[in-house]
Formats: C-alpha cells, sequence, structure tokens
C-alpha cells in the first residue's frame, strides 16, 4: 500500500528524528491542508463553471464583470472569474446570523458535521496512482460509509434552526439520502463483485488488464446509469433537490443560515459533487488511466502519476457538467415520487443486475 | 412491553400550520398561503389576501374617465393592455359611440401580443414552481420581445396607458406590422421548445397530471374563467361567445383541456391550455395584421369624457378570464362608483377546493397554474 | 408490467429530448445569448432584431421636461396629471403693469410669469397624459421625436431623492417682484406681505422683448399652415433675419412640411415688405440689452478642448445671452470668466475670436438698434502685464459697463479700484486712458 500519509511518514522519518508521532503528526496536518485546499477550491470553481454554464443554458452569460487577470466583460467563458472570489469574500464577511429561538449549539455544530463528513470521505479518494490520502483495503466501503455520516449533520442543522422549512427540508432530504444509498451501494457491489476487492487502485488495475466498467457488460452499464442518477440525488442537486427545493421550501434546511456557515454547506454540497464524480471516473471509467488504453492502446508518456491526476480530474469534470446539465434541464420531482423511482425503479434494477452480473461472471 | 406501548400513545400527533408567504418565492406575489399540514399532506389551505391593495376602486372616484386608464394598467400588470382594453370598452359602452375599425384592430392586435406576453410569464413562472428554471428564462427573453414591440409602440414596456377611451394615444409606427410578422416567425418554434424542455417532460407530467382536478361544475359554481375554466373542458371564451371588437372576423379555436396526461382539468390540462392559447393568439394576429384598415386613431376620441347618468357592465377576456368592468356615471367628468371583476380573485377561491389532500409540492404546482396577479386581486 | 416499462421508456426518450435541447443551447451560445450587458452596450444591436433605432420610435417614455421660455402657465398639464406631480404657480401682472412676460416660440403672448414649475419625478407614473394638453407643446418626454432637443436620459438617477424634484422655472426675485409677485415671494418665503410703496420703486420693466409682428403671417387661413409658418417666422425673426431672408425661410419650410402652396405668394410677399418687430418696449436703451446674441453659436465653444474651460465659458455664454448682451459683450464677459479662472489660453483666445467675428452669422439684424452707449474695447485692458491686475481691471470694468455708466465713469471707476488695490501703476493708469480714446 502506498498511500500519500505512509511516504509523507517515511520522509518524516527519515529525516532524522527518528520521531514516529512527530511525524504522524506532521503528515496529517499537511495531508488534511491539502485536502481542504483542493475543497475549497473545487467549491470555487465549481461554482464559477456552473454559474457559466447555467447562464449558457438559458441564454445568458454569466457573471462578466468582476474578470482578475486584466480581462473583464465580454462573452468569453473566462469572462468574470473573479466573481466566485468576490462572493467568497463577501461570504466571509456577511453577518452570521443566529436566530432568537434557535438550539444555538446544534445549529453551530451542523455545518461542521456536515464539513467532516465530506473531508473523512476525501481521506479514501484517490487521486491518482498512489496519491491517495490514505489507502483503505475496504476503500468503497469505507466511502460509503463516511459519506452518510453527512445526513445527521443535515438534521441538525434542519431541527436546530426551529424554522418549519428547515424542518421539512431537513426531514426529506434524510429519507432520501439514506433511500439513495442502497442503490449507489448495490451498483458498486456489481463492480465488487467483478473485481473481488474493495480497494481502488485494485478495481483500476482490474480495469487496466481487462476493459473499463462500463463498456464491461450490458448490466456493468447499467449500474452505471444507476450509480450516476442516485449519485445525483445523493447530493440533493435537481431533479432530486426536495431539500433545498427554493420554490417550495424557500432553501429548505439552509432557510436560516448565512454567511460563513452557509458557506460551509456550500463548500461540502461541492465537495461531495466532486467525490461522486471522481468515484464514478474511477469505478467506471477506468480512474487514471489514459482514454486511450479502451482501444488498448497504451502510450507511455500518457501515463504516470500527474498524467493519471489529469485524467481523473479530466473525467471527474465531465460528470460534474453532467450534474449541471441535469440541474438545468429537468425540473424537481416530488417526495413520494422520488421514493417511488428509489425504491421501485432502482433498487429492483440493481439487484436485479447484480444476479445478471453473476451469472455473467459464471459464463464468461 | 405495555409500559411502553401507552407511552407512545402519548405522543399525540397535530397538524402544524404553515405561513406559506407573504415572502415566499412561490406566491406569485404577496399571497399568504395558511396551510394546515399533515406531514407532507395539506389537509387545509387559507388564503389571505389584501397585502397590495391600493384602493383602486375608490381611487376611480376621484379621478376622471381618461386619468383612470393608467391605474387600470397597474392593476393586472403582467397584461396592462388588456385591462385598458376592457376599461376603454366599458366607457365607450357608455357613451355609445362607434369605435373607427383601425383602432379596433390595433386594440386586438395589442391585446393577443399582451395575452401572448401574459401566458409566457404564466409557463415560465409555472416552470420555476416545478423546480425547473431554464424554460423561465426562454419564455422571458421572448417576453421581452413582446414589450419591445409594445415600447415601439407606445413609448413604456410595462403599463402602457396606450388603449384610451375611444382610440389607441398614437397610430402604429411604420415598420410594425413587419417587425410583428418578424416575431410571429421567431416566437412560432419557440413554443415547440417550452413543449420539448418542459410540457412533455416526464418529471414534469408526473408533477402535474392527475393533479388537482378541477372539475367543470366545481369551477363553473367558482365563477372561474380563462385558462382556468377552459383546462376543465369548458368551451368558453368571451372572444368567441360575445364577440367583442372584431373577433367575430378572426378564425380561431377555443383552447381546451382534454385530459391527455391525464384526467380532464388536472394541472397539467390548465398548463397546456395556455400553450395552445399562444398558438392561437398567433393565428389571431397574423389574420388581424393582414386585414388591418387605414384609418385616423384619434377620431373617435372625445375631447372630454362627460357621462350624464347611466351605468353599464362589459366584460372582457383578458389572458386571466373575464375582466369586468361595472361603472355608474354620476353625471359629472367623473365616475360615481367603478366595480372591477377580477379573474385571478375567482380563480385564486378555486385553490383550497382543489389543493386540499395533495401535497406542498403539489399545492405550489397548483397555484402557479391558477396563474394569479397580486395587484388585480387586491386592486 | 407493461406500463411499468412503457413509463420508463417514455421518461428516458422525454430526458434525452430535454438534455438534447439544453446542449443545444448551450453549444450555439454565441448565437442564442440574449443578454444585453447593461452598462456596457446601452441599446440593443440591430442584428439581434431585439431592439429598434432611435429615429423609428414616435414616442419614447424616458423623462418629462418643460421649455419653460414656452410655458403660458395654462395649468392644463396640472389637471391632467393623475397623481398631481406638477406643481405650477404663476404671477398675473396686475393691470396696467408695464411687465411683459413674454412671447411663446409659438408667438403667442403670455399673460403672467411661471414663478414655479415643479415635477415630482418620483411621483410621476409616465402615463404621457400631460404632454397631450399643453396648447405650446412646452411639457414633453425627452427623447425620440425630442432627441433634437434632449437626448434619452436611460439612467437619470440621482443619489438623493430631492434631486428628482425637477424645477424647471426660476425667475429671479426682481422679475418676481417686477410682475407683480411681491406678495406672492413674500408668502414663500413666509414673510409679511410689503409695503406698496416700498415694492412700487423697483417694480419697473427689466425685460421687455421686441414685439414680434404677427400680421402678415396671421393672413393665412388654413391653421396647420399657419402654425408652421409663425413658427418659421418666429426663428428667422429671432435670428435676425431681414425681411426678405424671413419670408424666404418660411416659405422653404412650408414647402419642406408640403404645406405650401401658390396662393400663400402674396403672404410671402407681404412678409417681406413687412415691419419685422413693432418696437414697443419701453426705453430705447433698454433695447440694446434686449437684443439676442444675434448669431453666436454656442457650439463654437465645444472645440475648447478642456473640460472645465469649456463649462466656465459656456456658464458664462449662457449667462450673457441671457442678460441680452450683444456679440461683443458676451465674447468678453467669457473671456473675464475664464481670466477669473486663471484658465485664458491661447487656444480659448482663437475659439473667442472665431465665436465674435462669425463669417456666416449675421452679428446683428438690420432693425435692431445700434448700441446706445459708445462700446469701449475692453482689449485694450490686455495690455496690462500683471495678471492679477488685469482681472481686476476688467472685472471692474464689465461691473461698470453692465451698470450703464457712460465711459468717463468707467475708465475712473476702473482706475479708482486699481488704486484701492494698490495695484496702479502710471504705466497701468495710461492704458486704462487709452481705453477712452480707442472708443
Amino acid at each position: 500500500m502506498n498511500s500519500v500519509i505512509d511516504s509523507m511518514m517515511k520522509i518524516f522519518g527519515s529525516l532524522g528524528t527518528g520521531n514516529s508521532a512527530l511525524g504522524l503528526v506532521l503528515a496529517v496536518v499537511i495531508a488534511g491542508l491539502v485536502v481542504f485546499t483542493i475543497m475549497a477550491v473545487m467549491a470555487i470553481v465549481a461554482v464559477y463553471f456552473e454559474r457559466k454554464v447555467s447562464a449558457f443554458m438559458q441564454d445568458r452569460i454569466g457573471p462578466m464583470e468582476v474578470g482578475i487577470f486584466g480581462f473583464k466583460g465580454g462573452k468569453q467563458f473566462w469572462g468574470g472569474i473573479g466573481q466566485t472570489l468576490a462572493d467568497t469574500v463577501k461570504l466571509l464577511v456577511k453577518e452570521d446570523i443566529l436566530p432568537k429561538e434557535a438550539d444555538k449549539k446544534l445549529m453551530i455544530m451542523a455545518p461542521f458535521i456536515i464539513f467532516i463528513a465530506s473531508f473523512l470521505t476525501f481521506i479514501g479518494v484517490p487521486l491518482s496512482d498512489g496519491l491517495v490520502v490514505s489507502d483503505f483495503n475496504i476503500g468503497v466501503f469505507y466511502i460509503m460509509a463516511a459519506g452518510s455520516i453527512g445526513v445527521i449533520g443535515i438534521i441538525l442543522a434542519g431541527w436546530s434552526s426551529n424554522n418549519k422549512w428547515s424542518l421539512y427540508g431537513a426531514l426529506r432530504s434524510a429519507a432520501q439520502i439514506i433511500s439513495y444509498e442502497i442503490p449507489i451501494g448495490l451498483s458498486l457491489m456489481l463492480v465488487v463483485i467483478v473485481v473481488g476487492s474493495l480497494n481502488f487502485g485494485d478495481i483500476v488495475a482490474w480495469q487496466a488488464d481487462h476493459r473499463w466498467f462500463f463498456i464491461h457488460s450490458p448490466f456493468a452499464f447499467i449500474a452505471f446509469i444507476i450509480y450516476v442518477i442516485a449519485g445525483v440525488a445523493e447530493t440533493n442537486r435537481t431533479p432530486f433537490d426536495i431539500p433545498e427545493a427554493e420554490s417550495e421550501l424557500v432553501a429548505g434546511w439552509m432557510t436560516e443560515y448565512s454567511g460563513f456557515r452557509w458557506s460551509i454547506f456550500f463548500m461540502s454540497e461541492y465537495a461531495n459533487v466532486l467525490i461522486i464524480s471522481i468515484i464514478a471516473s474511477i469505478i467506471f471509467l477506468g480512474g487514471w488511466l489514459s482514454p486511450l488504453a479502451i482501444f488498448g492502446v497504451h502510450v507511455s508518456w500518457l501515463e504516470g502519476p500527474l498524467w493519471g491526476l489529469f485524467w481523473i480530474f479530466s473525467k471527474a469534470v465531465f460528470f460534474v457538467f453532467v450534474m449541471m446539465w441535469f440541474r438545468w434541464t429537468f425540473p424537481r420531482l416530488r417526495v413520494d415520487q422520488l421514493m417511488y423511482f428509489c425504491w421501485k425503479v432502482l433498487i429492483p434494477f440493481a439487484l436485479a443486475n447484480l444476479i445478471f452480473i453473476s451469472v455473467w461472471e459464471l459464463i464468461f | 412491553m405495555a409500559e411502553q406501548l401507552k407511552d407512545f400513545s402519548l405522543l399525540h400527533s397535530d397538524e402544524m400550520i404553515l405561513n406559506m408567504g407573504p415572502q415566499h418565492p412561490s406566491t406569485h406575489g404577496v399571497l399568504r398561503l395558511k396551510i394546515h399540514t399533515d406531514g407532507e399532506i395539506v389537509s387545509r389551505i387559507e388564503p389571505i389576501i389584501g397585502y397590495l391593495h391600493r384602493c383602486f376602486e375608490k381611487h376611480c372616484e376621484f379621478l376622471t374617465y381618461e386619468q383612470i386608464v393608467p391605474f387600470t394598467d397597474r392593476t393586472d400588470y403582467l397584461a396592462a393592455m388588456n385591462m385598458n382594453d376592457a376599461y376603454a370598452l366599458a366607457v365607450e359602452k357608455l357613451l355609445e359611440i362607434e369605435i373607427p375599425e383601425r383602432v379596433q384592430y390595433i386594440r386586438v392586435i395589442m391585446a393577443e401580443l399582451q395575452r401572448i406576453a401574459s401566458h409566457l410569464v404564466a409557463v415560465g413562472t409555472f416552470g420555476l414552481d416545478v423546480g425547473g428554471i431554464t424554460p423561465f428564462t426562454w419564455t422571458i427573453r421572448d417576453r421581452e420581445r413582446i414589450l419591445d414591440l409594445f415600447e415601439y409602440v407606445c413609448g413604456a414596456r410595462l403599463l402602457y396607458n396606450y388603449i384610451w377611451v375611444g382610440g389607441v394615444s398614437h397610430d402604429l409606427p411604420e415598420k410594425f406590422i413587419r417587425r410583428t410578422l418578424e416575431f410571429l416567425d421567431y416566437f412560432e418554434p419557440q413554443i415547440e421548445e417550452y413543449n420539448q424542455i418542459l410540457t412533455y417532460n416526464k418529471i414534469f407530467i408526473e408533477r402535474t397530471a392527475d393533479v388537482g382536478t378541477l372539475t367543470p361544475e366545481v369551477a363553473i359554481n367558482y365563477g372561474c374563467t380563462g385558462p382556468v375554466l377552459r383546462g376543465s373542458g369548458v368551451k368558453w371564451d368571451l372572444r368567441k361567445t360575445e364577440p367583442y371588437a372584431v373577433y367575430d372576423k378572426f378564425d380561431f379555436d377555443i383552447a381546451v383541456g382534454d385530459g391527455r396526461m391525464g384526467t380532464v382539468g388536472d394541472t397539467w390540462d390548465r398548463y397546456f391550455v395556455r400553450i395552445i392559447e399562444m398558438k392561437e393568439s398567433v393565428k389571431i394576429l397574423r389574420q388581424a395584421l393582414a386585414q388591418i384598415p387605414d384609418g385616423d386613431v384619434h377620431a373617435a376620441v372625445p375631447k372630454k369624457v362627460r357621462i350624464k347618468e347611466g351605468s353599464v357592465y362589459s366584460r372582457y377576456e383578458s389572458a386571466r378570464g373575464e375582466v369586468g368592468f361595472y361603472i355608474i356615471a354620476g353625471g359629472k367628468d367623473k365616475p360615481m362608483r367603478v366595480k372591477m371583476r377580477s379573474p385571478a380573485f375567482c380563480n385564486l377561491s378555486v385553490l383550497s377546493e382543489i389543493a386540499e389532500g395533495w401535497m406542498i409540492s403539489d399545492v405550489i404546482a397548483i397555484l402557479g397554474s391558477l396563474d394569479i396577479v397580486l395587484g388585480e386581486i387586491d386592486r | 408490467m407493461g406500463e411499468y416499462f412503457k413509463n420508463i421508456y417514455t421518461g428516458l426518450q422525454s430526458f434525452i429530448a430535454g438534455l438534447q435541447l439544453s446542449l443545444h443551447h448551450y453549444h450555439s451560445r454565441k448565437k442564442l445569448v440574449a443578454t444585453l450587458q447593461y452598462p456596457h452596450e446601452k441599446w440593443p444591436v440591430e442584428e439581434r432584431h431585439i431592439g429598434f433605432d432611435l429615429q423609428e420610435y414616435n414616442v419614447v417614455r424616458s423623462r418629462l421636461h418643460v421649455d419653460i421660455n414656452d410655458c403660458i402657465g395654462c395649468n392644463q398639464c396640472v389637471r391632467a396629471c393623475p397623481v398631481d406631480c406638477i406643481t405650477i404657480e404663476s404671477v398675473k401682472p396686475p393691470k396696467g403693469s408695464e411687465f411683459d412676460p413674454g412671447t411663446t416660440s409659438n408667438g403667442t403672448q403670455k399673460r403672467m410669469l411661471v414663478a414655479r414649475f415643479d415635477i415630482d419625478l418620483t411621483e410621476c407614473m409616465f402615463c404621457n397624459l400631460c404632454t397631450y394638453p399643453c396648447p405650446e407643446d412646452c411639457i414633453y418626454m425627452v427623447g425620440g421625436p425630442n432627441s433634437a432637443k434632449h437626448q434619452i436620459e436611460y439612467e437619470y438617477s440621482k443619489r438623493d431623492r430631492k434631486d428628482l424634484i425637477f424645477r424647471f422655472a426660476n425667475p429671479s426675485e426682481e422679475e418676481i417682484i417686477a410682475a407683480g409677485g411681491a406678495d406672492y415671494l413674500a408668502k414663500k418665503k413666509g414673510l409679511p406681505p410689503p409695503e406698496k410703496p416700498a415694492a412700487e420703486p423697483k417694480a419697473k420693466p427689466k425685460t421687455a422683448e421686441p414685439k414680434i409682428n404677427y400680421e402678415p403671417v396671421n393672413a393665412i387661413t388654413d391653421r396647420m399652415t399657419r402654425s408652421l409658418a409663425k413658427k418659421a417666422y418666429t426663428a428667422a425673426v429671432r435670428a435676425g433675419k431681414t425681411a426678405s431672408e424671413t419670408a424666404v425661410a418660411v416659405k422653404q419650410a412650408l414647402e419642406e412640411a408640403g404645406k405650401y402652396s401658390s396662393d400663400l405668394d402674396t403672404v410671402m410677399e407681404s412678409i417681406g415688405k413687412a415691419e419685422l418687430m413693432t418696437q414697443a418696449g419701453p426705453a430705447p436703451e433698454k433695447k440694446v440689452v434686449e437684443q439676442p446674441a444675434g448669431g453666436l453659436d454656442i457650439k463654437l465653444l465645444n472645440d475648447l478642448t478642456d473640460r472645465m474651460t469649456r463649462g466656465i465659458a459656456k456658464k458664462a455664454f449662457m449667462a450673457a445671452t441671457r442678460e441680452g448682451q450683444d456679440a461683443k459683450a458676451v465674447v468678453r464677459s467669457i473671456q473675464t470668466a475664464l481670466e477669473a479662472a486663471d484658465k485664458f489660453t491661447d487656444e480659448v483666445k482663437a475659439v473667442l475670436a472665431k465665436l465674435e467675428s462669425p463669417g456666416e452669422a449675421p452679428v446683428k439684424p438690420a432693425a435692431a438698434p445700434k448700441t446706445a452707449a459708445p462700446a469701449l474695447n475692453i482689449k485694450v485692458l490686455n495690455g496690462i502685464s500683471d495678471k492679477m491686475t488685469r482681472g481686476l481691471a476688467k472685472k471692474t470694468f464689465m461691473a461698470a459697463q453692465r451698470a450703464g455708466k457712460s465711459p468717463a465713469d468707467i475708465v475712473t471707476e476702473v482706475k479708482e479700484t486699481l488704486e484701492d488695490a494698490g495695484k496702479l501703476t502710471p504705466e497701468f493708469a495710461k492704458i486704462i486712458d487709452s481705453l477712452r480714446e480707442d472708443a
């Protein structure tokens, strides 16, 4: 197992002190800072990306006034790149409101629980070959487990706000996230059955040896579709954004939050989007393998850890785009339809998939 | 075990009262809905109105007949031309003056353009209510073009004061007909786009079909008019049933709901009637633009409106339904009493009838399909 | 079960249709984007068929404007306004008063002085109803057909709400008192009405425009034609054209409007012969003051490059023309103003020279009487080398001249002022003396 933590500990260990405890602390702090930076940068970039994508789909041009690097205005994609930075500053200096009747302790705590959930998930997510904070044997399982902590934060946020809209949003969100964990788990299980390992490195290695999972078999493709749909639902995005549902519940469980705490919600939401996208690209799209590998072409200078980082992020950005594309195309489902869709469409298909893939594995 | 069960029974459940509005994204203005909810299910709805009351009717008693026109703009601000037209029609009936044919045609053109503009807002905001944001920006984009046409004609984009008692304020500009035809050519394919992204979307159909069904009997009993009534399958359009202006010269159909996706009179039908009506309006516009005669638009404008005695009730098919003006003249240049029948008010009153028993999300969708304008309800 | 799979199938179909459409919009954004980048693009560009040319507008509702010189204070707009945002207060000269409020550009004799004409645009609802009844067409929305007079103001936004109350009438207190409005003025200030005799001596006419003789034009029978002719006639007379020139101008205006017919020939002839102005004003020397700055064109001042200089120059120009000074005096006053602000450069000199000696425009109408007092040439004072002294001398000179003093008095006054300031050297005294000789 070669993880970032391990190699850093090795480096710090070799620096002479031999104090492995200090090395561990340093390694953890540095890795944590890096993950935090990735999350923050992701939120800033994704917000801008989302604004521009939505604007172009809606025949608008989106932000275009606050350019940095000397250019501003115009209809270019990068015309208003400074907008999200300005918004970040705004959010950080904004008044932080705690309602009088709110449960203040829980309300302050809730955003951090959600943040910790996505932060913990990030630890197990490899960004390239060997570029993972901690390489678990049970990587897939760990990510599923760590990702579901977030719902506690959502329920706390909704309850502690002492607002009826927040409560509705929280309860809807809890029901939704718990339900959609199942199709996600089932579709990932298909891959695990085929590969025989829960480790991400093994899964990618298997794809390098055989073929990428979304073209592995028809069942794997269906599992891929189910994963993407359930992943959208898991991140509470349209058409499954009923917990926020701005036209019904004002802002759902985030109604009473503002300023810094709200920006933490926001950051976690986009971090979750990134995690779902990265995992989709690792499990179904060959992770850090170059796309030429589908055709059996191996170009040596297009491989390696740095190129792996590039490929994985290209694939993830594609998924992020797909999620935005969904969001700006579809209307929103109703609560009962959301449950219907999960329990009566996705889960039966995912279960049937599992059976068929087992048969497939026996035959081939 | 028995004790635990007893404790559980002590947890009595109760209805929760939810105040939706007056500041809420989907109440289309300053409507307040007091909603009694049982979980997500809505058991009772009380609409509370009056947050936008401006004493329009009382105010009219202190204004001359000409001065009332700009205030009718402000009742239904999304279909201001229609309100101008409805009011002018009532006063002309009282004055018993003959309106030049050109003016009649101009009014029909303006009314139909305004109907399209108003339905575009209705369709777009309805999409917004069920969660689709993109159709809204597209419809608003096309509405802008209609507003451009209005600006071209009368200089104003929202509140026109264009249709006067006895005429219109300005004749059509030279290139207006060409520009309007250009717009219609552009606009017709856009309707198909709205259909593609919203109307026939499966999620949208699931959200609206069979939801909040308004039966024809209930609709008639509540006095619903306009697309809400026609959505229930009742063929009632004042342009056809009681033609005013020159509507009897045009060939068009009354759009009615046919329960294509569910039952007749469901939310989807009420929505789709507006889409068909836009197409019918385009049809009328093409005919009107081809037939429009020449003439002086100020020929019948009275120098000073002064009505001796008498009263009149005049009805008019606005984008939202039947607008009625009941005017009692007091022998002066000011009316003694003006009563306006607001279509959106009657349409809103049916909300608690059809939305109870549905979920919160459905209430939003049903409210959106009624297409209310609070400026008109509160007056 | 069939229903279940059909639902999934139709669902997928509709999703793909929707996704295709939004992707199409994403891809062809260059063509489809409808946004107007407001502060950078102010009017929609034509090729997207969103907006229209300014010229094609036949009406624009931008902001109300009043040409106050044309307002006769008839209160028609006040009566038409549904929200009462217009306030007019007028002062009617008492019977037998010599005060003349002047005429409008349509040639209507005003009967009263409009002392206050406020439009509160915070209340205005842009219904346009006030513009129709105006008999003199002097209240209108700016832009559109009136764009020659005023450009459209996209954002006449103001920092302070009070700034949205536009005060169009701005007569001086002397004028109001002259029009017999002493009571009005006192009421406005909240003072007890002044004693009559105290107000009497001041109440001498300050402004008296030469009356334009409309007799020949009034012979036209058709109403439209007559008003058109009147307008052209007034403009021509104001510009100081001779009788025959005026006739040509009127004819041209009518021909442009397509209203000219041969039976108007006799009228034109009578215009050609007519006495254009009937001198109704009281004293002859007053007329000098009243003479409009014939032919002077404020646009020439646009040649000035420095913004501040231009502003000062224009202000001085406006002030001078309003006082009715003749071309030379106007130029002089501009010069003084600029010198006071220390902005008088060679460039300005050149522009002013151009202003003073226009090649094309006649400076004074033939019928205009000569200046009563022999004009002293202020340029002589330019010989004074010290800048401060020169400024002081010029200021005194201008003040004295405006007060209507005789040349000799002016010279002594200038000298005295300089002496008081301790600036009078024998050299300067000589220059000042030469003023008189020059005249």
